[in-house]
């Protein structure tokens, strides 16, 4: 709407048709100077210059023509044997070349260019997988390698092919994802592992229900130290509650607050209670009444935990042996044990009770004395500090988890009433109920654990092999069922011997056994039944975020009735049906392709919102539109230009930005394959190991991220102060790291160039990545730089060139001295002098990164080089900071050119030239930053728009005109 | 406990989830003219577990003059085939129920504890090496249900039910039906699945295709061109198990598990040596009874388990569940001698190993293990060998399983436990 209302606006007139420059001085010239060698039947250099007969023919090869206007310029061409022009005609000539092409540029500025149909890139696919899953799945890592075009990037659409052979992997790999879907009570979940086998489902509740009890272990001293801290400090400052104190503790305020009542409440206690008081009150006063530390109570409140929780197993039953892994060991009756131990861990045992005296000689000590008949007030005293301190809170046995501790037969046994009933807030509650909900459910436990208990009782106890338990097979399908357990559980009885009734038969380990499984049956039924739509709906809702766009009708209509015949299978069922559907989603074209319809004319037309909304979301995080982005395209609002606007920002300031940082850099720098391509000689460079190796690879993509997400100049790579290291990089770097960091924490440090480093000259990566096994080589490294980083067109070297030997020690002299030679040959110099010495700047680190003052001979390292300026510059410091001025412009440009391929997914057009002048100012003028690269690269025509069916460059005017 | 497990809806889903992973997708090299390249080499592994009654495994000899404890008496007719190897050593493998068993085709230690950890075993290795080779990388197969509880040695029963492993944290789900097994081959239900799954993108492709033109069209039909060549596969190879001249035509086993054990393994039995005959795989295994078997074999007038028997391994009745399990290998044995393949057999071109995880009940470090085929001429047979007295670096399990590969064309620095091959194989 806003793009065709400006080209109404500020379509100008066409300046009068002038004397055309190409045919009047262009042809001429080439005829005179080029042709002899460059035409349809001589192409040297495979460039044929007859073929092009107006200017508008210059625009399909006008990367050629760009190096014409270089060699001309660099009086390369013609060679010195031909035919020569004066200075002033060579001179007249780039201008006019330069000239045409801007012309004919102008003319078609802003065409959105052919982006045709593509499949995701393995990255893509990757990414994608984890944003719609919300596990890190990465099944693209089976995918052959996506090969690169375009600008250097493989998300350009012409290369992006797909295959017989690679559509079997895409199958693959769909079915593989479907295999991490775990089928909860409450809807579709998708695990990082697969879920098909049975220990896989029970290790992904397992481990976060033994996660959440960990978080909530009960630390007794510290609630000590911090009831200290508060009962001193509320005083002193009259704070707020004790929630309010705890706030940031991560304590249980629950907890805190009975224990804070038993402590400070008066009470007539004389025994439990009032030992524990007695102790309280015996802990220090603050050394310095306005300023109370933890310090000095803690020895204190260390003892009296220890001693409190002494007590508490002192008073509390007995606890059974949980585990008993032999074959003579009951499965029912070891049900019965551990259920009268976790329903007993914080009351008190009468028998048990016992009296304190104090000890004549010292009477600090309490001296323990057994109570035959306790009185009512010391057992409810005993009960009220057992609550306090139980024998534990919850129990994980340490090898088996969460398993009941049977023999052979699998099953869970929950034990953590103290934990539930005085430490967790109801929402904590009924989170842990819900993980050991689905524990039970995605296991299907109670049907794994009856067939166990069948052929363990049999084969094991033999107490199923008498013939009125012939009909009761392990192998039955039919043993499920609930009138077959309940015959079951009657000859169970009765071979048992159980003549109890009523209440008393009810509440017999049996009963209550065959109770449990029979309503655990009965529960999964109806658990698996209320769910089904769930998953459906889950699975429309996952159809409707892979598409990237609402479903049609129809579409809802297949998938409804796909899942629901499968379901209804008996060959297949439930699990089955949710596993083909996500198969069937992710192979479809909707997911797997990005494309967008065509439509009908001649020029351009506006992207539609949700093409808009993936084309967004790939270009800044290789991945699907979120929420967000979807909603605003189905209300119509993302192609209001301030909406895009607000949604870069917000896309950059996204964490997922890191994956533009790892793609985007990671593809024009060369560093993404570091992983996989590895030349270090591990023997002759201990050092380098595969953590070592991963903090290499992870540095450039989180200094990007976090220079993109600060909105700092991007030019910090070329001669910055600061980067990201973790332990393991910073000793590698030889530069102090925090104490108080993490072991694999990333923390961002300075004072880089002090340490002879700064920028990405120094970065180990590529420093390693550009070295040779077992020596540096400033050739790749100065290549790489002049290449790579300031996009120098460098041609192949000669195939008769001498080797240099392959380790430093091989050689007498320095790598600095052979490279001379290079100068000395007139067939090397002329390209060995434009990256050699730069290499050389970066000498004072070794082939793995390291920094050294001596190369792997023992001979002094020298890395001062002399500039094009003819001042000297020392090292990557000095040389970082050439390049940040001198050689900035370089840089600018080809990081614009890399950009906008790399967004707009396709190879640059010369129409693409004024936007690249443009973002070339901008970027100049606003602190190198990339927001304003993105900014006007996302808002550009190029990327807001499409070509029409039969669009002809002919019947296309830029908008707002040619510029 | 009988030789029945139970037939489970979850059990039938591991099957499908992922052992029949796209049965039906040829690849690119098997499209090729048999004539021209030489005959596959397979490799199967049978299993028993709780080990074998030593008095009666025994070998001498070569070739026809080979003489056979009475366990392995079923094999003399293929004594020319065969190498019976003694005193093989599996580091990790020692130490009661579920610490073997999982690594026996991996020698990896196992971890103890809830947290599942081992190795990737070595008919996997090779699945991985065949992957574009054959339809079907690997069958994994059993006739005895997996258990997956804790043994009281506090090792998990997973351990005890899996051999084959596709990474050190899960086993391979084991094809418990015969039927599902053969589909996974030829089609058949599972392939009626994939197959409905590719109509259905077929004709979104379809659609897709007719809405874009020029550049954009070829693209798409990239895609839908893809989609419909694997489609076509699928028709074809469901078509295969459905028609009667084909070859399985009739040979889809009935659904279900078979009673009787021997009916059972057989049915097993056929559908390796129909994958191998066809070429639909190359790697496959089959676990005939778990460690800690709760077996039955009512036919052999035994009426305990077969882990109750194994504790009393001399005696009689465990004799004749051993030599049960050497009748089964042998009837593959037997089976793939009669396939004729170029101017041999299906057996001369493969490696069946028989292997169990203890040498008498509850001592691993000493591996039963015969061998029968040739590997097309790479593995010399008529032969016993014995390796007890060579010391337990130059006797390892590994070691056998390097030369192996190394045979298959897969060469590796190292497997297992071990860096070298085993001499005089």
């Amino acid at each position: 709407m806003r793009l065709s209302l400006l080209v109404v606006l500020c379509v100008l007139a066409p300046a009068a048709r002038a004397a055309d420059p190409f045919a009047d001085t262009v042809k001429p010239f080439l005829n005179e100077y080029c042709v002899k060698c460059h035409k349809a039947d001589k192409k040297s250099g495979d460039l044929d210059l007859t073929k092009y007969d107006t200017a508008a023919k210059l625009l399909d090869d006008f990367r050629q023509w760009e190096h014409v206007v270089t060699f001309l310029k660099k009086e390369e061409m013609p060679p010195p044997k031909a035919k020569q022009p004066t200075a002033a005609l060579r001179a007249e000539m780039v201008a006019t070349i330069e000239k045409v092409l801007l012309t004919e540029a102008r003319k078609v500025a802003g065409d959105p260019g052919a982006v045709p149909p593509r499949r995701l890139t393995n990255a893509e696919y990757d990414y994608t997988i984890r944003d719609l899953t919300g596990a890190d799945i990465r099944p693209a890592k089976a995918f052959p390698v996506d090969p690169a075009s375009g600008e250097g990037f493989n998300n350009t659409g012409e290369a992006l092919t797909m295959s017989p052979a690679l559509f079997k992997k895409y199958f693959a790999a769909a079915e593989f994802v479907g295999e991490h879907a775990v089928l909860t009570t409450e809807g579709l979940r998708f695990a990082p592992h697969p879920t098909v086998a049975f220990a896989d489902r029970q290790k992904f509740y397992e481990r976060q229900i033994i996660a959440f009890y960990e978080k909530h272990t009960v630390d007794h001293a510290r609630y000590f130290t911090e009831l200290w801290l508060y009962k001193h400090t509320a005083q002193q400052k009259k704070i707020g509650d004790l929630g309010a104190w705890l706030a940031k503790s991560g304590l249980s305020t629950k907890y805190a607050q009975q224990l804070w009542d038993v402590l400070e409440s008066e009470s007539a206690d004389k025994h439990y209670v009032a030992w524990l008081r007695e102790r309280w009150a015996k802990f220090p006063e603050p050394k310095d009444p306005k300023n109370p530390t933890a310090a000095e109570v803690q020895s204190a409140a260390r003892a009296l935990a220890a001693d409190a929780q002494k007590r508490g197993k002192e008073l509390t039953p007995t606890e059974a042996r949980l585990i008993i892994p032999d074959a003579g060991n009951g499965p029912i009756e070891h049900l019965a044990r551990r259920r009268k131990t976790a329903d007993t861990r914080d009351t008190a045992e009468p028998a048990k009770l016992i009296k304190f005296r104090a000890h004549y000689l010292y009477p600090a000590v309490p001296v323990l004395l057994p109570v035959e008949r306790a009185s009512p007030e010391m057992l409810a005293s005993a009960n009220a500090f057992c609550a306090l301190f139980p024998n534990r809170f919850f129990y994980v046995d340490d090898t088996r988890g969460l398993s009941a501790g049977f023999h052979l037969i699998e099953g869970f046994f929950r034990d953590d009433r103290p934990l539930c009933k005085s430490v967790l807030t109801d929402a904590e509650n009924a989170e842990l109920d819900r993980l050991w909900r689905e524990l039970y459910f995605v296991t299907g436990i109670w049907e794994k654990m009856l067939r166990g208990f069948v052929f363990f009782e049999r084969s094991e106890r033999n107490f199923l092999k008498h013939k009125d338990f012939d009909e009761f097979k392990e192998e039955d399908p039919a043993l499920t069922n609930d009138h077959t357990l309940e015959r079951f559980q009657a000859v169970y009885l009765s071979r048992a011997n159980v003549k109890l009734t009523g209440d008393q038969l009810a509440k017999h380990p049996i009963s209550v056994f065959f109770t449990d499984v029979r309503n655990g049956l009965k529960g999964q039924t109806a658990a698996l039944k209320r769910a089904e739509p769930v998953y459906l709906r889950d699975l429309l809702a996952l159809a409707e975020r892979a598409y990237r766009r609402p479903l049609t009708a129809t579409e809802r209509a297949k998938l409804e009735k796909t899942f629901t015949d499968i379901c209804a299978d008996k060959n297949h069922g439930t699990e089955a049906a949710v596993r083909a559907t996500v198969t069937r989603i992710l192979v479809s074209p909707h997911f797997a392709l990005r494309f967008d319809p065509t439509p009908a004319g001649e020029s351009v037309a506006p992207l539609p919102d949700l093409a808009l909304a993936s084309r967004l979301s790939y270009a800044i995080w290789s991945g699907p539109p979120d929420a967000e982005l979807l909603k605003l395209a189905k209300a119509g609002k993302l192609r209001d230009e301030n909406v895009l606007r607000a949604q870069v920002k917000r896309m950059i300031a996204d964490p997922k930005v890191e994956r533009f940082a790892r793609e985007f850099f990671g593809q024009w720098l060369g560093h993404r394959d570091f992983f996989t391509q590895e030349a270090v000689n591990r023997q002759a460079f201990p050092a380098f190991d595969d953590a070592l190796k991963q903090a290499m690879f992870e540095e450039p993509t989180r200094l990007i991220a976090y220079l993109i997400q600060k909105d700092r100049p991007i030019t910090e790579l070329l001669n910055g102060d600061g980067t990201f290291v973790n332990r393991k990089l910073a000793a590698h770097y030889g530069i102090p790291f925090p104490a108080t960091a993490g072991a694999d924490e990333w923390v961002y440090v300075s004072g880089l160039r002090e340490k002879g480093r700064g920028g990405v000259l120094g970065m180990a990566v590529f420093l390693t990545k550009n070295s040779q096994p077992q020596r540096t080589s400033p050739v790749k490294r100065g290549f790489w730089v002049v290449h790579k980083l300031l996009g120098e067109h460098i041609p192949p070297p000669p195939p008769d060139v001498a080797v240099l030997p392959a380790k430093e020690t091989d050689s007498k002299a320095t790598v600095r001295e052979l490279l001379k030679l290079h100068v000395s040959d007139a067939k090397c110099a002329s390209c060995h002098q434009r990256f050699d010495p730069v290499g050389l700047a970066m000498e004072g680190f070794d082939p793995i990164g390291r920094s050294r003052a001596k190369d792997l001979a023992g001979r002094a390292v020298d890395n001062v080089v002399v500039l094009p300026n003819d001042k000297v510059a020392r090292g990557v410091p000095e040389f970082g900071a050439y390049l940040a001025v001198h050689r900035k412009a370089d840089f600018t440009k080809t990081l614009c050119q890399k950009f906008l391929g790399y967004t707009l997914g396709r190879s640059l057009q010369l129409s693409d030239q004024p936007l690249l002048d443009e973002m070339r100012a901008a970027f100049d003028k606003n602190d190198d930053k990339m927001s304003v690269l993105f900014e006007l690269v996302i808002t550009s025509p190029q990327f807001r728009t499409q070509r029409c069916k039969d669009f002809t460059p002919a019947r296309y005017s830029p908008p707002g005109g040619p510029k | 406990m009988t030789a029945n497990p139970p037939v489970s809806r979850r059990v039938l889903l591991k099957g499908l989830g992922v052992t029949v992973a796209l049965p039906w997708l040829e690849s690119v090299a098997s499209a090729a003219p048999a004539a021209a390249k030489a005959a596959p080499k397979r490799f199967a592994c049978m299993f028993i577990g709780d080990g074998i009654s030593p008095p009666h495994w025994w070998a001498k000899g070569e070739g026809a003059q080979m003489e056979l404890g009475s366990s392995l008496e079923p094999l003399a007719p293929f004594r020319d085939k065969l190498n019976v190897i003694q005193g093989l050593f599996n580091r990790e493998g020692d130490g009661g129920h579920a610490r073997c068993t999982g690594n026996i085709l991996s020698g990896a230690k196992l971890e103890r504890g809830r947290t599942i950890k081992g190795g990737v075993s070595m008919d996997q290795v090779l699945a991985k090496h065949y992957e574009e080779e054959t339809p079907q990388p690997s069958l994994v197969l059993g006739c005895e249900q997996p258990v997956s509880g804790f043994h009281e040695s506090q090792y998990s029963m997973v351990y005890a039910s899996h051999i084959s492993w596709r990474n050190g944290d899960s086993p391979v789900p084991i094809e418990l039906y015969p039927a599902l097994a053969f589909d996974s081959l030829f089609g058949g239900k599972a392939g009626k699945l994939h197959g409905s799954i590719l109509d259905d993108v077929l004709e979104q492709a379809k659609d897709v295709s007719g809405k874009v033109s020029g550049a954009d069209k070829q693209k798409v039909d990239e895609y839908l061109a893809s989609v419909r060549e694997t489609e076509a596969r699928v028709q074809r190879l469901n078509k295969m198990a459905k028609d009667d001249t084909a070859v399985p035509a009739d040979k889809r086993p009935p659904a279900g598990q078979p009673k009787d054990f021997r009916e059972y393994s057989r049915l097993m039995c056929d559908i390796i040596a129909l994958a191998f005959q066809s070429d639909r795989s190359r790697v496959a295994t089959l676990l005939m009874s778990r460690d800690l078997s709760g077996m039955v074999y009512p036919f052999l007038g035994v009426r305990d388990d077969h882990h109750s028997y194994s504790h009393d391994n001399e005696g009689k009745s465990y004799q004749a569940i051993v030599k049960c399990h050497i009748e089964q290998y042998a009837y593959l044995i037997e089976k793939l001698s009669k396939m004729r393949e170029g101017t041999g057999t299906v057996l001369d071109n493969s490696c069946l190993m028989f292997v169990s995880e203890h040498w008498n009940a509850h001592n691993g470090t000493r591996v039963p293990l015969v061998l029968a085929g040739g590997l097309g001429g790479a593995l010399k047979t008529g032969r016993t060998h014995d390796y007890l007295k060579a010391g337990n670096d130059k006797r390892k399990l590994c070691s056998l399983y390097l030369t192996l590969m190394d045979k298959m064309g897969l060469e590796l620095k190292e497997f297992g436990d071990s860096k070298e091959r085993l001499a005089g194989i």
